[in-house]
């Protein structure tokens, strides 16, 4: 069973994200802030990571730049998952080396295919 | 002289008893007795001396003035020869009678011949007194005749030497002017020996044009006119003419003329330097008359002693002679001062100068005869006549025309005068010295000094701002310099003190000659003008200033809605997340699910439909605020039971974690406020207390409602608010690091903020983290019976 780490400071939409992933048969863990998340990184060791951009303390930027310096998640499918808009945020995100950026609001759908294609 | 020896004897017998002094030479003293008795017998009041010897004799000569000698012929140590060649070295005239005891004829006859006068025998002494009287008388005749004889041969002597040596030439003529005798000057005057000239004609040698004059003729008439000199051209030996000044003295004899005697002087150098003169003075007459100017020559007594041909076209008088010239000048003529006052005729300048010695200048009299009027300007000046007398010359000329120009130009001066004190804009004039010379009435009414005031005083010193006095320096050395200035702004100080700006043209001042001598600046007074244009400038400053801070702020605006936009629609994406991933979730797996589940899920769903609208309810207030469109709608309320329900209703939305501390004080219990917009404050502030005070029981509010000022205070003791971001927790979305999960729009305190503004009042945050936050609003009330609905 794959393992999913997700990380938002919302904590509803963290709720529903969960409730549809282990719907879906993966293995979900759940980080409401960036700190929380790489706790949760180097404790569960992730197959693949969601995460929010704009976060307390730390935010989405920062977060994956500190996941990429961990060897064993160079190569980690990250998803980043985000109510920015705008197209630079977008590219920003891939010059970051986040493998996919979904805009918030997305479907179910849309966002389960998304994690199947990077963890094919 | 002519002796009549008669009366001669007459005289000598009425003065027999006038002493006789004879010197008698006698050894014998009887012998002198017998004489002396013989002659003192005949009546003779006798004085004689007796001498033996030759000195006896010569001192006795010497000593006494003797009629006559009575010698012994033979004297032991003298004798009457010895003394007869004694006495007539000395005496040739004194009579000398020898008387002997004996006489030889042949002694006798010697004795003549060496000059005895008488030879007498002592024993015939009856002879003796009248060979005395005989020999006195003969001798006074001889001492007569010869004196006269002296005196003739001395005159002859001193005319002879007078006639040599006179410089005159002195000649005698026939009556036909032939030489007959010429004197010795003739050598040096004429260059003729007189000898030459004897036989010639006098008149031969006179210069042909010469013999024509008059006088001339006096050589050949019997002239009436003796004794007065005339000169004329005289042909000397060498051909040259030289002057002879000649006088000539005609002798008569029987009536008949026979000689004229000439004495002439060579006058060539007198006649040279006479003609010198006459010519220089021919010359200078000539000037005199040709000057343009009119002179008159007045003498010590005031008549006139010339006058030039000037002098009476000046004055149009034909006249040439001096008596009818001053007569017309007495009586014709009447003289005026130039203000056309009648000249006083003690102060004409002839009299003047004749009167103190002094000169007159530039005297402007007007000469009216019955013509036309004349003006003159005329100078005297004394001199000194040959009499040494104090003459004056006067001179004059026509200043008529230059007359009439003058008034024109003084006319035209008076008008523009006039023109300058009354025109209807400032106008003053400086001197080169920069001295006010010019000031007219509007310039004095618009600084305050008359213009007797600043007259002569500097105008860069007294009225110029400091500021401005190099480049008012400059401009009017400018205009000196004949360079003309135009609209210069020129600030002036005025009595007050106020300053005064005059528009100002400057023009250079010429005098008749062109020549600059000052400034003249005409100007307008444009201090409203400049007034109402710095007015009109500081408006055009603010309005452009107030544009571009309402540019800004749209700029601003425009920038804060975009943002306010993007976050807006930021805010609505996460709330639209859980909604679309909750009914993805329901419809994905609605087999699956039981009841429970979809409950909660919907449940989810309305929980963030809620908060969706909640958001959108602040966007819009926000939006509203922001365009300006949310009227202040105050109504009267009921203070404290208003706060008591909005605690209630914030309690029961925050399902009662915290206790809300309430405490009012108020002057009034109902105040006029909006309604709508206390709540909103209210509202957000206690949701806000709480939901950053997590852990905590309580919050408090305090209201004080006073003086016209409604103060509230929302209090916790929660997290607080970081320094860095008390100033930012106003803006639109901004959330603090440490708001962390805690649900908000983002949009609480912008609201409050906008509300307490819409109401001109404000807030104020204290906040320390750790410990909580104290939000602070004021709000000015107005009067609950001014609110209009």
């Amino acid at each position: 069973m794959k393992k999913i780490l997700v990380i938002d400071d919302t904590l509803h939409l963290l709720e529903e994200i969960r409730d549809l992933l282990q719907m879906e048969g993966y293995d979900v863990i759940t980080a409401y802030d960036a700190f929380d998340g790489m706790r949760k990184i180097s404790t569960t060791n992730p197959d693949l990571i969601i995460t929010d951009l704009l976060m307390p303390e730390m935010n989405g930027f920062e977060l994956i730049t500190k996941i990429r310096s961990i060897d064993k998640h160079q190569l980690t499918p990250i998803i980043v998952l985000s109510a920015q808009a705008t197209k630079e945020t977008e590219q920003k995100a891939r010059e970051y080396s986040a493998d996919a950026y979904i805009r918030k609001p997305c479907s179910a759908d849309q966002l389960i295919s998304s994690i199947e294609k990077l963890l094919k | 002289m002519k002796i009549k020896g008669e009366e001669e004897f007459v005289e000598m017998q009425i003065n027999r008893w006038k002493p006789i002094n004879i010197l008698i030479i006698e050894d014998s003293e009887d012998d002198y007795e017998l004489i002396k008795r013989r002659i003192r017998r005949e009546g003779y009041n006798l004085n004689t001396m007796r001498v033996e010897t030759a000195e006896e004799y010569e001192a006795a000569l010497v000593d006494e003035d003797w009629d006559v000698v009575i010698s012994d012929n033979s004297l032991p140590q003298f004798n009457a020869r010895s003394a007869l060649e004694i006495t007539r070295k000395k005496y040739p005239f004194l009579p000398f009678i020898i008387v002997s005891g004996t006489i030889g004829e042949e002694a006798a006859v010697e004795a003549m011949r060496l000059g005895a006068n008488d030879y007498l025998l002592k024993n015939d002494l009856a002879r003796l007194t009248p060979a005395i009287e005989r020999e006195i008388r003969d001798a006074r005749t001889i001492k007569a005749k010869n004196a006269a004889d002296r005196a003739l041969k001395e005159s002859q002597e001193r005319y002879r030497l007078l006639a040599e040596n006179i410089q005159d030439l002195v000649c005698l003529h026939s009556p036909d002017s032939t030489y007959l005798w010429v004197g010795p000057s003739t050598d040096r005057i004429l260059g003729y020996h007189a000898e030459e000239l004897i036989g010639l004609k006098h008149l031969d040698l006179i210069h042909p044009d010469d013999l024509k004059d008059q006088e001339i003729n006096l050589f050949e008439q019997k002239g009436e006119n003796n004794g007065k000199p005339f000169s004329y051209r005289m042909r000397r030996k060498d051909g040259v003419y030289i002057y002879l000044e000649t006088m000539l003295q005609h002798v008569y004899e029987g009536g008949q003329l026979i000689r004229i005697v000439s004495t002439s002087r060579d006058i060539t150098e007198q006649k040279l330097a006479h003609n010198l003169l006459t010519e220089s003075e021919a010359k200078y007459q000539g000037v005199i008359e040709s000057i343009a100017e009119g002179l008159i020559l007045y003498d010590d007594r005031g008549h006139i002693v010339t006058f030039n041909k000037s002098a009476s076209r000046i004055l149009r008088t034909k006249t040439t002679s001096v008596r009818k010239f001053e007569k017309e000048l007495t009586e014709r003529y009447r003289f005026f001062k130039p203000t056309m006052e009648v000249f006083p005729l003690d102060n004409l300048p002839s009299k003047v100068t004749l009167r103190t010695g002094k000169p007159c200048s530039q005297v402007i009299m007007g000469v009216k005869d019955r013509g036309d009027l004349i003006w003159l300007s005329v100078n005297s000046e004394p001199f000194l006549q040959p009499n040494d007398r104090i003459g004056v010359v006067v001179s004059f000329s026509d200043i008529t025309e230059q007359k009439v120009y003058e008034d024109r130009v003084t006319a035209v001066a008076r008008e523009l005068t006039t023109l300058i004190d009354t025109a209807n804009a400032p106008i003053f004039g400086i001197d080169w010295n920069g001295r006010i010379n010019e000031w007219n009435q509007v310039t004095a009414k618009i600084t305050g000094y008359s213009k007797t005031e600043v007259l002569g005083k500097k105008l860069i010193d007294e009225f110029i701002l400091d500021g401005y006095k190099v480049a008012v320096t400059d401009l009017l050395k400018n205009a000196l310099r004949g360079k003309e200035v135009t609209n210069y702004e020129l600030p002036i100080y005025t009595r007050t003190g106020k300053v005064v700006t005059i528009l100002f043209n400057a023009a250079p001042r010429r005098n008749l000659d062109s020549e600059i001598i000052g400034v003249i600046g005409v100007g307008q007074n444009i201090t409203e003008l400049i007034e109402y244009r710095e007015r009109l400038e500081m408006k055009v400053a603010e309005r452009t200033k107030e544009l571009n801070e309402a540019l800004q702020k749209e700029k601003e605006l425009v920038a804060l809605k975009s943002k306010f936009v993007s976050m807006a629609s930021h805010e609505f994406r996460t709330p639209l997340s859980t909604i679309t991933f909750a009914t993805n979730f329901i419809k994905r797996y609605k087999s699956k699910l039981g009841f429970d589940e979809i409950e909660r899920k919907l449940d989810k769903i309305e929980e963030q439909v809620g908060h969706m609208t909640y958001l959108l309810d602040d966007v819009l207030l926000i939006g509203k605020s922001e365009s300006g469109k949310i009227k202040l709608h105050r109504v009267v309320i009921n203070i404290k039971d208003f706060c008591k329900k909005i605690i209630e209703e914030v309690t029961h939305s925050t399902k009662q974690s915290h206790k809300v501390l309430f405490s009012i004080v108020t002057e009034k219990k109902e105040i006029a406020v909006d309604e709508k917009l206390l709540r909103n404050i209210l509202i957000n502030l206690l949701t806000n207390a709480i939901k950053f005070s997590p852990g905590k029981d309580k919050v408090l509010l305090d209201v004080i409602c006073a003086h016209g000022l409604l103060n509230m205070q929302v209090k916790d003791w929660g997290m607080g608010i970081e320094k860095e971001d008390q100033e930012k927790i106003f803006e639109p979305f901004h959330r603090t690091n440490s708001a962390g999960a805690i649900q908000g729009t983002g949009l609480g305190l912008s609201i409050v903020k906008k509300a307490v503004e819409l109401q001109q009042g404000s807030v104020e945050v204290d906040s320390e983290v750790g410990k909580g936050t104290k939000i602070k609003i004021q709000i000015p009330l107005v009067d609950e019976k001014d609110i209009s609905n």
